[in-house]
């Protein structure tokens, strides 16, 4: 019986160019590229969670895209960047954890231990939903009985 | 000849007044408008928005509990265990309303609204089984319900039609002598890829000399478009809310009700139950949110506000005529609490079962809730989940330890998520309480935000339940085994359970008014046109999720009382 | 109609192919619009309460869908219990006004206003055609010839009812041939083994499509009027609205002569058009899987495992080929229209009776199919989909050579 080949379309992470000349905006979108692995991430999506890291993390948020945008302007792997010098960093490395989070589950953990999303807009895209085979609850993008059979994945 | 209702306008004059909007109370409002009476419906809560808000309600909410989706306009106006009086309290709900005086918490909660705790049920609808209603003949313990299987059997098929029930005929056919005398109105749900790995395992893999079966669950969910509603799309999140009106709630019986001219009075707390000289009970008093006061006067009044309410009203409508409180001679009102109570394993599955999709359940495991062993110990129903760890907050934990605890990210993220979550798996039980006098609902001294006295409950398991829970366990971890599934934990203390959100008992039905608060038509035994529906009739409570038995008596309780109101004609002189 | 004269065995039997084009055709342009649905939230043009309601139709669509291939697998039984074969073939996408009497076309449009408003004219009841836009079509006079008088799909069932039960010793069929729910997920599904059970199939699929005088509601006719109702309401509401991708109509990999449909539009983004090439041979394959499943003659180990293969690719592989289709440009313009799955069918030859051909016939083709799957998914213009659809090929190609080298050896 033949072995599931792994397949050759695992996508590399493009190198981040040119952060230096660029805002914190930008920073952040292409930071958060390189956390999630996703391809491409809405430009709305990108706007309010930025907005809502920065109401969290106000200064860590900026020293964070800071060191990104210094190590990976040199043409640095950005992966190997997060790896090493970011998720080691004291300071630095909770920072990416809340923003990696944000993306996941849309939302920020408050001092309840609850995940605090701004909206059902961000709860519905939050990335974990498709990461694991589903999709957000309420929001099925399933015929009835689709349960039945493997997940898309 | 009534004597109260003299002062009492036209309007608010009733063939039939019911308390309570919920799937009791609905379906009896429905059977009496369809036959052209006049009915009035008197809820405590509110309508409360329309779906998609509710839905964007819970999608937006920090706590996604119970009922978050249900918050009322007015929170202070209709406390409850699911509500409080103060949004950001949601989470202590329970205990700010219930007077928790047990050893143990009683931890089963409820919502007030129209349409009641349906809109957050998971829709199962397995009936009571025979011996369920015999267990002191059968087994010599608790009581005997004063009807039996047969008796409620074809009320069982009406209230299958009524709600919508899909199952498998075959499969459920005489499942511990339940005979059925209809095939089930819809196909059942089809079970989940999870569902299919356990029942081939467990066909392959025989636990203490059986082979376990895996049935589906009948469920008031739609295989297919029903009664103008849709078919279920797997929207996953039946508890708290479906989406697309798939899963039934009793808003459903509640606006058909309404379309065949019954009133609806919402926002309306009933207050008390007038006892006239003659032991009847005609007069209803209700305060609206707004304070202002109300009353209505039925020929026959029903009373079907959960089984903590209607002893609570019950109890609250104590005076001169009635010093133990409405139809309270037996002292059984808001006696012999039951709930069920259940234990989850959760497991880690050795091949991807990909949950999070589809119903949170859909099968489950019925051999276990009958059986000699009921002599002794508590029988239980098993189910499994399609879920995951939802209950140990997956995926969110998940996703949150895999990043924080071990600095994953990007693709090896994903995959490490993929893996693990794909495989999560849970199988649970759901053992039964036997009725004690000890465990029950009263009045408390303390008053809840809008000045009505609280629940004060008293609730302890006993042996017999606890015994329940060891078989259950080694049950459930031979089953694991059986799909090659490795528990996270299993917690064998049997104080730890969590309430099923079936509560029952507080308004026994029996032949003997000594001992019991209705009789077989859920007519009060002191009050011969006072009737009480709902779960808190229940004698016993078996293992079956209650609402189809619950829907199955009220459906017989309203052709009773189309018997009965000849005797309770209008007063001399009113207007019709 | 001249209901005298019993229909013969063959016009019964080709009504029945024409049944089995309509249900075929039918399912396609449901699965069409329902894939051209969106599926996350896109500012004003689709806020999130509004893509509740868009997943609700998606599911709705797929559920009728569902119901039309139950259809035409029941129409599939009728036919070999009558003496034939199951007939999968139809035009392609899109059809011709004139090709059945029913004067409507069939065609591959995004779900929108027409979309719906032809989906409520294919289910409308024949006493309720009068009240439909398109009335003045639909109400042409019958014509004497039994096989071209219906101006229904009701009609079409009630015809070939009638010649059943009035053909001396119709039911000729095996038993044994019968497709039941042993074999494929179709829980409804009627094995036609004398008249009754032929009425009992005809009737399931009238009343699901029709419905009857008092059950309107849960019927396809009911639904699609609700959704129509539902959308005009939401385009009132929000005058952005926009619940489908800007798909082409009648989107084709190729619109030669060959390929028989010279008035669809053909893909001309190079990439887009590998997909959908990609779509149409896994869709080819699937059908001739069930094809097999449903003749009377196959090895009843392979009818399982090729039935439930088939089922396991239209859920897991096709639909989200087809919804990444909806979303994949169509030409080379930036902000230009989308493409959609084809439905696009070419000649090809049924599986052949004997196991071990038809299994190796699958399992290659299946194999070249994974091939091109895990190429496009390499592509840089490839979207992330596209690398889940070649992981779910993977596995399933793998199940099915597991599946067909136990069934070899059996």
């Amino acid at each position: 019986m033949s072995k599931h080949k792994k397949s050759d379309s695992q996508k590399k992470t493009q190198p981040v160019k040119g952060l230096i000349n660029v805002g914190p905006a930008e920073t952040f979108h292409q930071l958060s590229l390189v956390l999630t692995a996703a391809r491409v991430l809405p430009s709305d999506l990108v706007k309010a969670h930025f907005k809502h890291a920065e109401d969290e993390l106000g200064s860590k948020l900026t020293a964070l895209l800071d060191r990104f945008a210094t190590l990976t302007g040199n043409g640095r792997d950005p992966v190997e960047v997060i790896r090493e010098e970011i998720l080691t960093d004291a300071n630095l490395g909770p920072a990416a954890k809340t923003v990696l989070l944000l993306w996941y589950i849309g939302g920020i953990r408050n001092a309840a231990g609850d995940w605090a999303v701004q909206s059902a807009d961000h709860y519905y895209r939050g990335l974990v939903w498709d990461a694991i085979g589903a999709h957000p609850p309420t929001l099925s993008n399933g015929y009835y009985g689709h349960w039945k059979y493997p997940a898309e994945r | 000849m009534p004597a109260s209702n003299g002062k009492i306008s036209a309007k608010d004059t009733f063939d039939v007044v019911i308390i309570g909007a919920g799937v009791a109370g609905a379906l009896v409002a429905c059977v009496l408008a369809q036959k052209s009476l006049r009915v009035l419906l008197l809820e405590a809560g509110e309508t409360g928005g329309n779906r998609e808000d509710l839905v964007l309600r819970y999608a937006a909410a920090t706590f996604k509990g119970l009922g978050v989706a249900y918050a009322a306009s007015d929170p202070s106006k209709i406390p409850g265990p699911e509500q409080p009086a103060d949004p950001k309290d949601i989470k202590q709900a329970r205990d700010l309303y219930y007077d928790q005086q047990g050893t143990e918490k009683y931890l089963s909660t409820y919502e007030r609204r129209v349409g009641g705790s349906t809109w957050h049920w998971l829709g199962h609808t397995p009936r009571n089984l025979p011996n369920d209603f015999r267990l002191k003949t059968e087994y010599n313990v608790g009581v005997d319900w004063p009807l039996g299987y047969a008796d409620l059997e074809p009320w069982y098929c009406k209230a299958e039609t009524e709600l919508g029930v899909a199952g498998d005929d075959a499969e459920w056919q005489g499942v511990h002598g339940a005979f059925r005398s209809a095939p089930f109105p819809m196909p059942k749900i089809w079970p989940s890829w999870s569902d299919l790995q356990f029942s081939r395992a467990l066909k392959a893999t025989p636990i203490d000399g059986l082979i376990l079966e895996v049935l589906s669950t009948p469920s008031a969910r739609n295989s297919q478009a029903y009664d103008g509603r849709p078919p279920c799309a797997g929207n996953a999140s039946c508890v708290p809310i479906c989406p697309i009106g798939a899963k039934y709630d009793a808003s459903v019986h509640v606006k058909k009700a309404v379309a065949n001219n019954a009133e609806l009075r919402e926002r309306s707390v009933v207050s008390k139950l007038e006892v006239d000289s003659d032991q009847t009970i005609h007069l209803v008093r209700y305060r609206k949110w707004d304070g202002t006061p109300g009353s209505a006067w039925g020929r026959i009044v029903v009373l079907a506000a959960n089984a903590i309410e209607s002893p609570k009203l019950l109890l609250l409508s104590k005076g001169d005529a009635v010093p133990n409180g409405v139809a309270n001679s037996s002292d059984q009102v808001g006696r012999n609490l039951m709930d069920h109570l259940q234990k989850a394993v959760l497991a880690t599955s050795s091949k991807p079962v990909f949950p999070f999709r589809g119903p949170p359940s859909t099968s489950g495991i019925e051999v276990f809730r009958d059986g000699r062993f009921r002599e002794r110990r508590g029988a239980f129903r098993m189910s499994v989940g399609n879920d995951g760890w939802s209950r140990a907050g997956s995926p969110f934990t998940d996703v949150a330890n895999l990043v924080e605890n071990q600095g994953l990210f990007g693709q090896e993220l994903r995959e490490r998520l993929f893996h693990d979550v794909s495989r999560q798996v849970r199988v649970s039980c759901s053992v039964e309480v036997l009725p004690n006098p000890d465990n029950r609902v009263q009045l408390s001294p303390l008053l809840d935000a809008s000045g009505v006295p609280r629940p004060q409950i008293h609730f302890a398991t006993d042996d017999y339940t606890r015994s329940g829970f060891g078989p259950a366990l080694d049950v459930m971890s031979a089953i694991l085994r059986a799909i090659d599934a490795v528990p996270t934990s299993i917690d064998r203390n049997p104080l730890n359970y969590t309430g099923a959100g079936h509560i029952m008992g507080t308004c026994r039905m029996g032949f003997d008014r000594t001992l019991s608060v209705v009789d077989a038509d859920c007519r009060a035994h002191d009050h011969r046109n006072l009737y009480i529906v709902g779960s808190s009739t229940f004698p016993t409570c078996g293992t079956a999720n209650p609402t189809i038995t619950i829907a199955a008596l009220a459906l017989r309780a309203a052709n009773n009382i189309l018997a009965t109101l000849p005797q309770f004609p209008m007063p001399a002189g009113s207007a019709k | 109609m001249n209901s005298d004269a019993a229909i013969t065995r063959s016009t019964l039997l080709k009504l029945l192919t024409e049944a089995c084009e309509l249900e075929h055709g039918l399912a396609c342009s449901y699965l069409y619009a329902a894939m051209t649905l969106r599926q996350q939230p896109d500012g004003k043009k689709l806020p999130a309460d509004q893509l509740l309601l868009v997943r609700q139709w998606a599911s709705q669509l797929y559920f009728v869908a569902s119901q039309e291939m139950l259809h035409l697998a029941q129409a599939w039984n009728l036919l070999t219990a009558l003496g034939g074969t199951p007939y999968y073939l139809r035009p392609n996408f899109p059809q011709n006004t004139k090709y059945y009497p029913l004067h409507m076309r069939l065609a591959l449009e995004p779900f929108g206003e027409r979309s719906l408003d032809r989906f409520v004219g294919y289910e409308t009841p024949a006493n309720l055609l009068k009240e439909h836009s398109f009335a003045a079509e639909l109400i042409k006079p019958r014509s004497a010839d039994a096989t071209n008088s219906f101006r229904t799909v009701g009609e079409l069932y009630d015809l070939i009812e009638e010649g059943i039960a009035k053909l001396a010793n119709a039911i000729v069929g095996e038993p044994s041939a019968q497709v039941g729910t042993d074999l494929v997920d179709f829980p409804d599904i009627v094995r036609v083994v004398d008249l009754d059970s032929a009425r009992k199939a005809i009737h399931l699929i009238t009343h699901q499509g029709e419905g009857n005088e008092t059950d309107r509601a849960d019927c396809h006719f009911g639904i699609f009027v609700k959704l129509r109702g539902d959308l005009l309401e939401q385009q009132k509401r929000n005058p952005e609205f926009s619940p489908a991708h800007p798909t082409i109509l009648n989107p084709a990999v190729d619109t030669s002569e060959g390929y028989g449909a010279p008035h669809a539009t053909r893909i001309e983004n190079n990439h887009t058009r590998r997909v959908a090439s990609l779509f149409d041979g896994l869709y080819s394959l699937m059908l001739r899987m069930l094809g097999y499943t449903f003749s009377p003659c196959g090895s009843s180990e392979l009818r399982q495992m090729l039935g439930q293969s088939a089922i396991m690719l239209m859920a897991t592989v096709l639909k989200p080929l087809g919804e990444t289709l909806t979303s994949l440009p169509a030409t080379d313009k930036p902000d230009g229209p989308t493409a959609g799955p084809p439905f696009g069918l070419t000649r090809h030859v049924t599986l052949p009776v004997d196991a071990a051909s038809a299994r190796t016939l699958v399992t290659e083709r299946l194999q070249e199919l994974t091939t091109m799957a895990s190429e496009i998914a390499s592509d840089p213009a490839a979207p992330d989909s596209m690398a889940r659809i070649e992981t779910t090929m993977l596995r399933v190609r793998d199940m099915v050579e597991a599946l067909a080298i136990r069934a070899a050896g059996t």
